[in-house]
């Protein structure tokens, strides 16, 4: 008589046995890296990243940038805990760089960015407003009503409607009405027509984003726009006494941006009738019909308001662009 | 000036509340798309019946650099400043200093 073990159903579960064992094995490979030598490391931890608590261009442009640039760096090797627990201080535009860097990471790197939010309330509130739980979704937040919206476009249009609709959502949160400002709009256009022809040396249609946020308190209504490109610098070319002033150091890239805002630097296409927008830009906030108006591209932040130029030991990949109005 | 020997495009009815960039490629509503099918039709229609074309700029969200350096620009490049200065009228009570701006970029356009 055969014996019941020796026999077809014996060798049966045998091979269940083996493939249950196969897939438990799988399983944990998704755990442990194996490494040459026959060790075993266990699969790294987020890396944490501690946001400075000055997390505003205005007062700390370096600082941020600088965290900004680690965390694309590290975002590229493995995935991080974003701690931004102990900021004091956060900003519009501040918000707006570290939504989309967060959110840009995520998607080129697939791997997860997860952290903690600001215990001081007045930053946790901008957060909260500003529309960047929705779009990095890290956290699951309560939503409270937003007075902020960050959009995207993923090959550099100008698209004058979707201007139209983030002006007049920033100014109906604070006015409770839909109404339009003319050189806001005047100025995103600019920014999407600069990012479609100037962000990329390659001819690429590089994605940009634009955010609004209203600000109750101080009654204004403040836009970011930002593009990661090549920034304004990589973007134009200085020609006859500007080329040899900047190539003989007599002048710096903090020249450049002032020369590029005041109309002095023809246009890098060479063709008739460019290089006006950014100029218009500098009048609208000179005139006071925007208020602040903020650059930070390459290694420059420069504040219109307080007339700062400033040059960075930090590059920034690209170019943004905050303003405000009081609607 | 009577009615009779005077053509208009208002732009915020005619083409779009929301003009856009330069180049059609750019993305919607553009200053090229706006000369192309409709100033530059009009401005030779206006051309050959000797009436003058007045531009009514009110109403739009806002007007870009370079929408209204291609348009207006653009077809001072292609038919002659003179020609367009001829016969075009511009009218903004939104912002009046558009109007000088844009004979600006028309005037440009023959200098180079």
């Amino acid at each position: 008589m055969k014996k019941l073990w020796q026999g077809r159903r014996h060798k049966e579960g045998i091979r269940e046995r083996q493939a249950r064992e196969a897939a438990r094995r799988k399983r944990k490979r998704g755990l442990v890296e194996v490494v040459s030598l026959g060790q075993k490391r266990r699969r790294q931890r987020p890396k944490r990243l501690t946001a400075p608590r000055l997390f505003s261009l205005e007062q700390n442009a370096e600082g941020v940038v600088a965290f900004l640039n680690q965390m694309e760096m590290e975002a590229e090797r493995r995935a991080l805990r974003v701690e931004l627990g102990k900021i004091r201080k956060l900003t519009p535009e501040a918000v707006a760089l570290l939504a989309v860097l967060m959110k840009t990471c995520v998607q080129n790197n697939n791997k997860p960015i997860v952290g903690d939010t600001p215990k001081e309330l007045g930053a946790y509130r901008l957060l909260q407003r500003s529309g960047f739980f929705e779009l990095t979704k890290t956290l699951a937040q309560d939503q409270p009503l937003q007075t902020g919206r960050i959009a995207r476009y993923g090959d550099s249009r100008v698209d004058g409607k979707l201007a139209k609709d983030l002006i007049r959502f920033g100014v109906e949160c604070l006015l409770g009405e839909k109404r339009g400002h003319r050189r806001a709009f005047e100025v995103m256009i600019e920014c999407m027509g600069n990012t479609k022809h100037h962000a990329s040396d390659e001819a690429l249609d590089l994605p940009w984003w634009a955010t609004v946020y209203a600000d109750e308190q101080r009654k204004r209504v403040c836009f970011t726009f930002l593009d990661m490109g090549i920034g304004l610098l990589g973007s134009m070319k200085l020609k006859g006494l500007q080329h040899v002033k900047h190539f003989l150091g007599l002048a710096d890239d903090t020249d450049v941006v002032r020369w590029l805002f005041v109309g002095d630097v023809g246009s890098s296409t060479d063709l008739p009738g460019r290089g006006k927008g950014l100029p218009k830009i500098a009048r609208a906030h000179a005139e006071g019909e925007i208020k602040r108006l903020v650059v930070l591209s390459n290694r420059v932040y420069a504040d219109f308001e307080t007339k700062e130029f400033r040059k960075l030991n930090e590059e920034f990949s690209g170019t943004l662009l905050y303003w405000e109005i009081e609607p | 000036m009577t009615a009779a020997n005077l053509e208009r495009i208002r732009i915020a009815r005619d083409y779009s509340e929301t003009p856009g960039g330069r180049y059609r490629e750019d993305g919607p509503d553009s200053g090229q798309q706006f000369r192309e099918e409709i100033l530059q039709p009009r401005f030779e229609q206006a051309r050959r019946e000797g009436v003058l074309l007045e531009i009514d700029l009110d109403g739009a969200e806002g007007y870009a650099t370079s929408f209204l350096e291609e348009a207006f620009g653009g077809l001072a490049r292609d038919c002659g400043a003179k020609a367009v200065l001829e016969t075009l009228r511009f009218q903004c009570k939104d912002e009046p200093r558009l109007v000088v701006e844009i004979e600006g970029y028309i005037r440009e356009s023959a200098q180079r």
